[in-house]
């Protein structure tokens, strides 16, 4: 990849920033950090699609600090070697992976020092390679917490990761979703400057506020998979711990009721989170414990949970969710929900690679954000994606009929928005399953597209390629020219955000 | 070429979703479920993903593709570097929906080795330790004479033959004889006489079975358990949890029948200690440490803290105990310390530091391997705390201090 410039001379000068112990570029390791989440199959080397010209990294560096992210980008611009940052390596468009061969992989998890609490502006401060994991038991200290807790059940996603994939999550439906609740970034541009945005831009201030001061530079880096420069510090607004928690489980009549309800909910401001569900493996477990027929009934089920400072609050919450979820003809489970595996507060949700087992195969999501009233519309065009003889043999390859696929809407943003999920499973034990599994679930990606979602997920795969064909020429020339502009040399994250490829 | 038995893993492999969850996961007092603060020792100290299960499944993906071959500095970097604390697995539950089950981290690595093992890639120090345990002269991880095992039962005479059978080990054995030792004084204060092995007991396997040596493992196992079976014993006890995992999971996984019960000595002594009257109470701050072959593989937490509690002891959990508990570094059959002694050292140092921490004076353990490699912990980190396995704290409750070994406290 680096043509003036040998391997061990690559390494050598790495290691003279950031130390021996945090350079690897063993074979091993650069495959290991080839790829990132392995649901989608975007990974270098397994599949056919991918295989012949794509390749890992060529090496692995662990900055501590932004003074060694500083030095690696001065020295990347100086020989034009790609860096590709990489928080937990969870983002599931590969926007972490070298999907272009070589270039320097950024592991940013050993930034991840939680740097202090401000009371004054209630906001905290801290490397952006800290975990979400970690983030929260350091405010748990506080009696705080971030709100946004995250993307579901991935501890190890870092805080950097979500800014630069536009995560949404947990509690995402109180608190709105995790950029919502960024105050200030600090980021090394791809020409290795450190800029400050928001309140800290004024070097005399010491608090912690998105806006002022200028345009909102904050929202330039979010979303942007690292194409516009490497997020090393960052500022969340932080909330007190709530003390009461409560959670149900409706069973609406309709989709259309279940999607009317809980947008009804939302705009009050009722739920922390919910977890609508359309079809699938959950909806199996509802129809056990309601005693409805079987792949019969299209009735939708929410699990909805609610928090609060106050008992007497909590209470009229409660009783205010119990009015709506009556006037759309629910029916309430007697017991508590959470009793049933899985809870619409999931913070005890693990969404490893069981689920992938429980299926027998490897689960292809497609995540987008949707207004929740577009859900029913978007579950009709599943239905009858599925239905297609030719995609119901290509799944029948797991043998496990209509638990093949599932949509369900865990909540995940604020104001009526909900992160809207389907997935389906496919044998991914051989390239020739990979590749027919890889192509299936572009097809799904087209047609969200092509239905007017919006992908959060834009790294260098998944929904990318068939968004930005529908792009309009001004703005993909817009974007074109803010990374000509910003990364003269081309070498932050080539591929993500469909540019400088 | 070269990944049969990683071959059998295929389905495994590809169901790691690479969720990252085995890294360093952090939920304590944040979900109500589970209460982690890091998972993967290894990883802690090294920070690279290729030392985690979901690395490591990753490399396996890239072998099973023919993108990676093994060689030796895969299997000295990677593969032999895992502890076998099992952490990896626990995590990898999820709770979304009943009857989900986790990758089965610890069977991939167990093929990689054994994969590791018939290429010849296994580093030259745990080879000497198989050849050491499969030696008939020898039959011992440390390479020392066969003849010296029953030292410590020279004056007890112990039977050869009885319904239950205690099996030592050979840590306990060769190098912490005041254990087995204080199994026997307490059983037979309890009225319970077991029979021994002495010289004919066999290391269990378990170095094998890490190591990769399946086929002299299984030789070994058989050879063992042919021994015990001629003893008549229906049931063995053991104080090492190591051994006793071995013969309740390892074996049964490599389809070896086991024809007696099993018992870890912390059921075995709970009724003994509701009956017999104490001594003296013990009444210290303690803190315990769970082993990992104990806890997690073999699944015993209650156990040793329900006899921690009987004795009186005001017990204080470390930030990570129980499922969510911290290596204490030695690695599955002490691989660890064998071959990356300076990435053991520093693990048992943070667990040292955890276990001071909680201002207790006393830590328990109830296996060898734990016990000695904390001690030397406690000693490079100049933490000041008085060390037990669990038999010795119930002899000396029970007033049962040994007097030819001139420290219970190892
Ligand atoms: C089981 C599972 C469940 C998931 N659920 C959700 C969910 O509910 N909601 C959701 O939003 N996502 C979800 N995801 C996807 C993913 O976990 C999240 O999007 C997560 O926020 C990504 O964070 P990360 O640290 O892993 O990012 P990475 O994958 O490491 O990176 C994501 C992108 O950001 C770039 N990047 C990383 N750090 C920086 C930085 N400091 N500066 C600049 N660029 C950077 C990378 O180059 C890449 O393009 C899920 C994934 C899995 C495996
Ligand atoms: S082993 Fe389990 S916890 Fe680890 S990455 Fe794979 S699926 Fe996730
Ligand atoms: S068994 Fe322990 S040391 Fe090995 S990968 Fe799993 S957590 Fe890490």
């Amino acid at each position: 990849m680096t043509k003036s410039l040998s391997q061990s001379d690559l390494v050598a000068a790495l290691e003279g920033i950031v130390g021996a112990k945090a350079v690897d570029d063993s074979d091993h390791a650069r495959w290991t950090y080839a790829l990132s989440e392995a649901w989608s199959t975007v990974s270098p080397g397994l599949t056919e699609e991918l295989y012949l010209d794509l390749g890992p990294p060529d090496v692995i560096v662990k900055p501590k600090t932004t003074d060694h992210v500083v030095d690696i980008v001065k020295f990347a611009n100086k020989y034009k070697i790609p860096i590709i940052p990489r928080g937990g390596g969870t983002g599931n468009a590969s926007g972490s992976a070298a999907l272009t061969s070589g270039g320097i992989m950024l592991d940013l998890l050993d930034m991840n020092a939680f740097i202090k609490y401000d009371p004054v502006s209630r906001a905290c401060r801290f490397q952006a390679g800290i975990t979400w994991g970690r983030l929260c038991y350091e405010l748990k200290k506080f009696g705080l917490t971030p709100g946004f807790m995250g993307p579901h059940g991935i501890y190890g996603a870092a805080v950097g990761g979500g800014i630069s994939i536009d995560s949404t999550g947990i509690q995402g439906t109180k608190y709105g979703q995790e950029n919502e609740n960024i105050q200030n970034l600090q980021v090394v541009l791809p020409t290795g400057e450190v800029i400050e945005t928001g309140s800290l831009a004024n070097t005399k201030t010491d608090w912690y506020f998105r806006y002022c001061n200028g345009p909102d530079l904050a929202g330039l880096f979010m979303g942007a998979c690292g194409a516009f420069g490497i997020i090393t510090e960052a500022t969340l607004r932080t909330y007190p711990l709530p003390e009461y928690h409560s959670d149900f489980l409706y069973l609406f009549p309709s989709e259309m009721d279940q999607c009317k309800a809980l947008t009804e909910m939302d705009s009050y401001e009722l739920m922390s989170d919910y977890m609508g569900l359309a079809q699938g493996f959950q909806y199996a477990i509802i129809e056990n414990v309601f005693n409805l027929e079987p792949g019969k009934t299209q009735k939708g089920p929410a699990l909805i949970h609610t928090s609060a400072y106050d008992e007497v609050i909590l209470e009229r919450k409660n009783m205010m969710i119990e009015k709506i979820a009556t006037k759309y003809k629910a029916i309430k489970f007697p017991g508590d929900p959470t009793n049933l595996g899985f809870g619409a507060h999931d913070t005890n949700e693990m969404l490893g690679g069981g689920v992938c087992k429980f299926f027998g195969g490897m689960l292809h999501k497609t995540c987008s954000v949707l207004p929740l009233m577009k859900c029913p519309e978007m579950n009709q065009w599943h239905y009858q994606f599925f239905k297609n003889p030719k995609i119901l043999e290509l799944l029948s390859t797991t043998e496990l009929g209509n638990k093949c696929w599932s949509i369900q809407y865990p909540g995940g943003c604020k104001h009526g928005f909900v992160l809207h999920m389907s997935m389906f499973n496919m044998d991914a034990t051989t390239r020739d399953l990979r590749t027919k599994a890889y192509k299936l679930w572009h097809e799904i990606l087209k047609q969200k597209i092509e239905l007017g979602t919006s992908p959060y997920w834009v790294g260098k795969d998944a929904f990318m390629p068939h968004l930005t064909k529908k792009f309009t020429p001004q703005y993909w020339n817009f974007l074109k020219t803010l990374k000509k502009t910003l990364d003269p040399n081309n070498i932050m994250n080539p591929g993500a955000l469909g540019l400088g490829i | 070429m070269g990944v049969m038995k990683l071959e059998e893993f295929k389905n495994e492999v590809w169901f790691c979703g690479c969720c990252s969850m085995c890294r360093e996961t952090v939920s304590k007092g944040i979900a109500d479920k589970h209460a982690w603060v890091g998972v993967c020792p290894v990883y802690d100290v090294l920070r690279f993903d290729h030392y985690t299960s979901r690395g490591r499944n990753t490399i396996a993906k890239y072998l099973l593709e023919e993108v990676l071959e093994y060689n030796q500095a895969l299997a000295e970097d990677v593969i032999f570097r895992c502890l076998g604390c099992k952490a990896c697995e626990q995590i990898c539950t999820p709770t979304l929906v009943p009857g989900l089950k986790p990758i089965e981290n610890m069977k991939i690595i167990k093929a990689m080795r054994e994969d590791c093992w018939n290429m010849g890639l296994v580093p030259q120090k745990l080879k000497e330790v198989c050849m050491n345990i499969l030696d008939p002269e020898k039959n011992n991880p440390y390479g020392l004479d066969k003849e010296l095992r029953e030292e410590w039962a020279e004056d007890l005479n112990l039977p050869k033959q009885a319904d239950t059978l205690y099996f030592a080990g050979c840590a306990a054995a060769y190098q912490n004889q005041n254990t087995p030792e204080a199994v026997i004084k307490i059983l037979r204060k309890a009225g319970q006489e077991v029979a021994y092995l002495g010289n004919d007991e066999l290391c269990c396997g378990h170095q094998l079975i890490w190591t990769g040596d399946i086929e002299g493992a299984r030789k070994n196992a058989e050879e063992l358990i042919k021994r015990i079976k001629e003893t008549g014993a229906k049931k063995v006890i053991f104080s090492c949890a190591g051994c006793y995992n071995t013969f309740k999971n390892d074996y049964k996984d490599m389809g070896i029948s086991v024809p007696f019960k099993v018992e870890h000595i912390s059921k075995t002594f709970l009724p003994i200690l509701k009956k017999l009257e104490l001594k003296e109470q013990f009444k210290k701050k303690v803190t315990y440490h769970d082993p990992c072959h104990l806890g997690r593989h073999a699944g015993e937490y209650k156990g040793p803290r329900k006899i921690i509690r009987r004795i009186g002891a005001e017990l204080v959990e470390m930030e990570r105990s129980g499922k969510e508990s911290w290596c204490c570094g030695a690695g599955s059959g002490g691989t660890c310390l064998i071959n990356y002694p300076d990435l053991n050292q520093e693990i048992r140092s943070r667990r040292i530091k955890e276990a001071q921490a909680t201002g207790a004076n006393v830590l328990i353990t109830a296996c060898p391997m734990c016990l000695k490699n904390l001690r030397d912990a406690a000693h490079e980190n100049k933490v000041e705390m008085d060390f037990y396995d669990l038999p010795n704290l119930v002899a000396e409750v029970l007033g049962l201090k040994s007097e030819q070994y001139d420290s219970w406290k190892g």
